[in-house]
């Protein structure tokens, strides 16, 4: 049995200190997915990460060891940011506020790169990072946003297309 | 540019430091425990004086305490082995009250 395996069995049991343990491991990439997905919304995409962890706490019972237990917490934060952004009908990020990566951490590419994302749909950019940076497989990530695995192909080829053409126009314009 | 675009898409997403994210979201579950419990206690302890108040004036309160004061001498005796009984099987969430 893998470690998040045996955390979820104890967590199950009541033990609170393995849930603990499983916020601890996962934290990190829950919060990178989100902060990618609210356009680099700190404070918001934390509030989401917490609110992602209480569910999974509640849900545990659910939870099925079929698939990996990131993916499972990612789904529950995808569809609690659906229901955020449904609720506050968000704007798109004014460019300058968009992708607030510090410039510091990471090359000037990054950064445009996290701007670019900016600019696409959401489900493109979560369909982009779950399946390059995050490592996912197409059919895990379709069962992540709960669509058809045809409609996910589309939503990477798309959101790939787009980001190309931002990344152009930047480059022309920085030339 | 494609492959460029390929490279920085498939770069992990940046590590971000806990600063105390997980032992806030570790209390806020503490928290929301506790709450649970203390609302199953009140529902619990609600019905149980709910059949304390009602259980004298129905057919099964009767019974009890003419069993009671048969056996044991009254039927407050009877009511309260009853309340007792009650509170026994739900101890658990009883005792995380006090606890609070």
């Amino acid at each position: 049995m893998t470690e998040d395996g045996l955390a979820i069995q104890r967590a199950r049991a009541g033990d609170a200190t393995a849930f603990d343990l499983l916020v601890r491991r996962h934290q990190s990439q829950l919060r990178a997915f989100l902060l990618r997905l609210t356009g680099g919304r700190h404070a918001l995409a934390d509030d989401l990460a917490q609110d992602t962890f209480l569910l999974a706490w509640r849900k545990l019972a659910q939870f099925r060891e079929d698939g990996s237990f990131i993916g499972w917490l990612l789904r529950i934060a995808w569809s609690r940011y659906l229901m955020e952004a449904r609720r506050r009908k968000w704007e798109p990020l004014a460019d300058t506020e968009a992708g607030s990566v510090d410039p510091r951490q990471g090359h000037i590419d990054r950064l445009d790169l996290e701007q670019a994302l900016a600019q696409v749909a959401p489900v493109e950019r979560a369909a982009l990072t779950l399946c390059c940076a995050l490592g996912f497989s197409h059919p895990e990530a379709a069962r992540i946003l709960d669509m058809p695995l045809g409609t996910l192909k589309s939503h990477v080829l798309r959101g790939r297309e787009k980001l190309r053409m931002l990344m152009l126009e930047r480059d022309v314009t920085h030339d | 540019m494609t492959d460029n675009l390929d490279r920085l898409l498939a770069q992990p997403l940046a590590e971000i430091p806990d600063n105390g994210f997980s032992s806030r979201t570790s209390a806020l579950l503490e928290l929301q425990r506790l709450r649970r419990s203390r609302f199953l206690t009140e529902i619990y302890a609600g019905l149980v004086l709910l059949a304390v108040l009602v259980l004298p004036f129905t057919q099964a309160g009767s019974a009890l305490a003419s069993a009671a004061s048969t056996h044991a001498g009254t039927a407050l005796i009877g009511l309260a082995t009853a309340a007792i009984l009650l509170m026994s099987l739900l101890k658990r969430p009883a005792k995380i009250h006090l606890a609070i």
